[in-house]
């Protein structure tokens, strides 16, 4: 009977939230039709879809005048024995150089080079940075650690941005799948 | 003086009034217009947007039913000083545009609201807890600033977006 009683409690504690069960919380697939970086070096994938303004700015890209956000692939590599960051690539699709194919043309970039973690932003002193830099080391783009599935993009003084009704300043770890 | 100069001198005052009354017609009506997009919202309100993903399995909100084709859900959350309404589109994409397929369906939330502090793993957090009126369901957010809030799981973790859109609300007011 107690055992009865704890039961039902547990089941109205769980029935009073409305937003998704944990168990349901998962990575989502995300399909590609290019090579997909696999073995104990990647440390994760990560994809969204930030205001191109966040992500242009720091990162020295050019835009299109009509541009409302960038298509972001990040993939971060780290030391298989180690397990500390090593090196990353950064697709952003929608700023960059002008890519010309038939029926019209896009921008696209891809940038790679060394990321690490640091601590530390001006409103949580705790809060895990990643801090990628460009090849030739003259930019940098900050993300804030969410979890480690959420990372959110941050302006050059380590602040949070807004985004707006479409887009947002988050990436979002997803599982590669090959496209057919 | 001449009473022909003073008859055209009341004139031109006339017209000058007429003139300066309908200019300041006119700034308020485009001082209307431009704030028409918060009518009915009081100047201490907050409101946040958001562009969300809503799968099979991940529709977050109470009022939407399991299978419902539902792949991405267009927010606006209204907080009051301590009452809250969540008007949200939800539905189909569709494709090219950043709506949903015949507009969508609606479902419309309100209750009271209250903060948090702390979850497992993070005793500084701030969490926005919004209670449902009608149903009693608690929709949980966590402050990342005072601009931008994210949705949690029910074991209080940052709910995972997709590669275009994530959880994450955007202050606009």
């Amino acid at each position: 009977m107690k055992y009865m009683f704890t039961i039902i409690a547990f089941a109205y504690c769980i029935s009073l939230f409305a937003q998704t069960a944990g168990k349901d919380n998962k990575v989502s697939q995300s399909i590609t039709f290019h090579a997909i970086p696999k073995g104990a070096t990647v440390s994760g994938v990560f994809q969204g879809r930030p205001p191109c303004a966040g992500i242009a700015g720091p990162l020295h890209l050019q835009l299109s005048s009509n541009c409302e956000k960038i298509k972001c692939n990040l993939t971060l590599y780290r030391d298989s024995v180690t397990q500390q960051p090593t090196t990353y690539e950064l697709t952003c699709i929608g700023a960059g150089d002008i890519i010309n194919q038939p029926g019209g043309g896009y921008r696209q970039k891809i940038l790679q080079g060394k990321w690490s973690v640091t601590t530390g932003m001006p409103t949580n002193s705790n809060a895990e940075i990643y801090k990628l830099s460009t090849a030739d080391g003259s930019s940098f783009l900050y993300l804030l650690k969410g979890d480690d599935n959420v990372l959110f993009v941050l302006d050059q003084n380590k602040q949070l941005m807004a985004g707006d009704e479409n887009f947002s300043y988050t990436l979002n770890r997803v599982q590669l799948v090959a496209g057919k | 003086m001449n009473p022909l100069k003073v008859v055209t001198f009341r004139k031109i005052t006339g017209m000058m009034f007429y003139k300066g009354l309908l200019a300041l017609c006119l700034l308020c009506g485009i001082t209307v217009c431009a704030n028409a997009q918060y009518s009915g919202i009081a100047a201490d309100t907050i409101v946040f947007v958001a562009s969300t993903p809503c799968s099979q399995g991940t529709k977050p909100l109470p009022g939407i039913a399991k299978d419902a084709p539902c792949e991405l859900m267009k927010w606006k959350l209204m907080l009051y000083s301590n009452s809250f309404t969540l008007v949200c589109d939800y539905g189909m994409p569709l494709q090219g545009t950043k709506g949903l397929v015949g507009g969508g369906k609606h479902v419309n939330l309100s209750g009271k609201w209250r903060v948090n502090k702390g979850m497992p793993g993070n005793t500084q957090a701030t969490l926005y807890r919004l209670t449902d009126s009608a149903t009693g369901k608690i929709i949980s957010l966590i402050k990342l600033s005072d601009d931008l809030l994210h949705l949690l799981d029910d074991d209080s973790h940052l709910m995972i977006g997709t590669a275009a859109w994530s959880y994450t609300l955007n202050r606009i007011k």
